[in-house]
């Protein structure tokens, strides 16, 4: 099959287009580096073309940043399907930039969907978030019960996708596939992840910030997992107007901390700060649907999947990142 | 006091400009004259507003944050009633990137210069497109409305979510109003009643999309605006979401014939298939606007047709273009 994964620079992304490569499938890569020469640009520009050198004509990696010259970039980079990972997703820097979340993810959403649907494909795949949730939800999230509104305009950006992506399914007959990722974690994770900086902080022996009073909790989904749920829903021809994909666990910040710290058998020192505006306290999904729907389910537990995280942090490879 | 109307030369804004300024209150109008339509259109309906001292027009984006900003800052608005749009189903379909600018990332940039400057109140108008294809009639404003049929909806939609978001960032007040079909002299040019009555007064084919079967909620200017006015009025801290429509939907069948009744004139129609982006039903459940902000509509097809009718003619005689040809 041939696939284009955007974001494909990312965490996520650069773990799918390996994956994918291995199964035997052609990827289009759109991928967009960070600005700055930074460590992390580079070693992911390494790492993709080592793909590049490993699977040749098999891995065709392009940018685009003019989300107008998207219909003629996809025209070069055709495929059937489309699994859009690529956007911003902090919610704290969307309080300060909401526009800049608007554009990044919903303009370019809509621009590449527009793009994907004149040059003929056929199935897409979007990476929504928890985030799409508002703080009246109830608990646990189910798909339809998604409370009065977002909480942050990265929620609000990612929701406005959802329905864009359902209105070309109800419009267009695109088939239309909204997964509404959880906490993703696992190695190549993203420095300003809670995770990573409660490692960072307990190895470089500087304090961990907890914002409130710790008792958030949160689903921490394991990157394995949230790769099996993508290529369930990369099969077939259904659509789902949204799915969650979390462990369906949720873990306490402190739990999660007690966890980095027997990993690396050393104490964190922790200070405190008030909330954050427009952050989730308990954040914990209902998966049922996507169990029955993708016929998938998670298997890695957070003990396993923050050793397997530790071991790539003390490993050479993440030294690097965080230089 | 003092208000905002974004969109404020188009059909309904003018007539909302109108409406608060017989009130009393301060208007100040920000439109772009978007080349949708005239440009000479929506200057003739501002002619009478714009003889009024208490009436300002600001020609510019709403989304341009600096011009806009200082205008918030220059007039210190008790609330913005938003409702500049990029309007039309079927455009949407070919442009949605436009649809997504004009409706969505304006309205960020001009969220942040009310959140900078004030006031966080905010009236907007959104759409009854927003219900889609899947949502059971009579349409209630609790539906979920996660499956528009087209862009335009879809865009409307992401404009609510995100006021949803900044009421609960913030402490904004926001009151949607999901308008039905709105008719009325003023009427944009390529809508239906007025470009049936065109085709039908000058004896042209008209294009009918379906069997006719279709049926909308036709909502009269005059009663949207008593609406607004009303939410205008009510508008408190959250988001509330109110439905503005008649109530009483009538088939595309049952129009034509009221508008061949109104013109005394026979259309001659011709039928073409459904168009992507159609649907096949709005009906607006209008409970909620009744209780909370005592919106009843008073003016029925009929009377409506009738008084668009009037306007259309009165227009044709001074030699002036009312409809798309």
């Amino acid at each position: 099959m041939k696939i284009l994964v955007t974001g494909a620079a990312g965490f996520i992304g650069s773990h799918l287009i390996a994956q994918l490569l291995d199964a035997g499938h052609s990827v289009s890569a759109m991928v967009r580096y960070p600005s700055t020469a930074s460590d992390q640009s580079k070693k992911r520009q390494g790492q993709i073309d080592a793909l590049g050198a490993k699977f040749k004509d098999k891995l065709h990696v392009f940018r685009c940043e003019d989300v107008t010259a998207l219909p003629g970039a996809l025209k070069k980079n055709a495929s059937e399907v489309c699994v859009h990972l690529a956007g911003r997703s902090w919610v704290r820097e969307s309080i300060g930039w909401p526009e800049l979340y608007e554009d990044a993810n919903y303009r370019n959403t809509v621009g590449l969907v527009e793009a994907l649907r004149v040059n003929g494909c056929r199935r897409i795949l979007f990476a929504s978030t928890v985030m799409v949730y508002g703080k009246d939800a109830p608990l646990p999230y189910e798909e339809e019960q998604l409370g009065c509104a977002p909480a942050s305009p990265y929620g609000a950006a990612k929701l406005a996708c959802e329905i864009l992506l359902n209105s070309y399914h109800a419009l267009h007959k695109l088939e239309t596939v909204n997964l509404r990722l959880f906490s993703v974690y696992g190695p190549h994770l993203r420095p300003d992840t809670v995770p990573y900086l409660i490692a960072s902080a307990i190895l470089k022996g500087r304090p961990f910030t907890i914002y409130g009073d710790g008792s958030s909790m949160r689903d921490y989904v394991e990157i394995q997992d949230v790769l099996r749920a993508i290529q369930s829903a990369l099969t077939g021809n259904e659509s789902h107007n949204a799915l969650n994909i979390g462990s369906g666990f949720g873990t306490p910040l402190t739990d999660l901390i007690q966890l980095i710290e027997k990993a690396f058998n050393k104490k964190a020192e922790l200070v405190y700060k008030p909330a954050i505006l427009g952050e989730l306290t308990v954040a914990i999904p209902d998966i049922s649907l996507a169990m029955e729907k993708l016929k998938w389910e998670p298997q890695v537990s957070i003990e396993t999947g923050i050793q397997r995280l530790a071991e790539w942090i003390r490993s050479p490879d993440a030294r690097f990142m965080s230089a | 006091m003092k208000i905002l109307i974004t969109g404020g030369a188009g059909f309904i804004g003018s007539h909302a400009s109108e409406h608060f300024l017989a009130q009393g209150h301060r208007v100040v109008a920000i439109d772009n004259f978007d080349p949708y339509y005239p440009e000479a259109r929506k200057r003739r309906n501002i002619v009478e507003a714009l003889k009024n001292p208490q009436y300002r027009l600001v020609q510019c984006d709403y989304g341009d944050r600096l011009v806009v900003s200082k205008l918030l800052q220059e007039e210190g608005f008790d609330v913005v009633l938003h409702l500049a749009a990029q309007a039309g189903v079927r455009p949407s379909i070919e442009n949605p990137l436009k649809y997504e600018r004009n409706n969505v990332g304006n309205l960020i940039a001009m969220l942040e210069a009310m959140r900078e400057h004030g006031p966080r109140k905010i009236v907007a108008a959104s759409s009854s497109s927003v219900y889609g294809n899947n949502t059971p009639a009579p349409f209630r404003e609790d539906a979920p409305c996660m499956l528009p049929m087209s862009p335009y909806g879809a865009s409307k939609r992401a404009s609510e979510i995100f006021l949803g978001t900044y009421c609960g960032l913030y402490g904004f007040a926001a009151t949607v109003v999901r308008p039905f079909t709105v008719y009325g002299p003023r009427q944009r040019p390529d809508m239906a009643i007025a470009l049936f009555t065109s085709k039908v007064l000058a004896q042209q084919t008209l294009t009918v999309f379906g069997d006719g079967s279709t049926a909308r909620d036709y909502t009269f200017v005059s009663d949207i605006v008593a609406g607004l006015a009303a939410a205008v009025e009510k508008c408190s801290e959250g988001i509330q979401i109110y439905n503005l429509g008649n109530g009483k939907p009538h088939t595309l069948n049952e129009l034509l014939a009221t508008v061949e009744k109104a013109t005394g004139q026979k259309a001659i129609i011709q039928r073409k298939p459904l168009q992507p982006g159609d649907v096949e039903r709005t009906m607006a459940d209008i409970t909620r606007a009744r209780a909370d902000l005592g919106y009843t509509p008073q003016v029925g097809l009929e009377e409506g047709v009738s008084r668009t009718v009037a306007w259309l003619k009165e227009e044709q005689k001074n030699g002036r273009e009312a409809a798309r040809a």
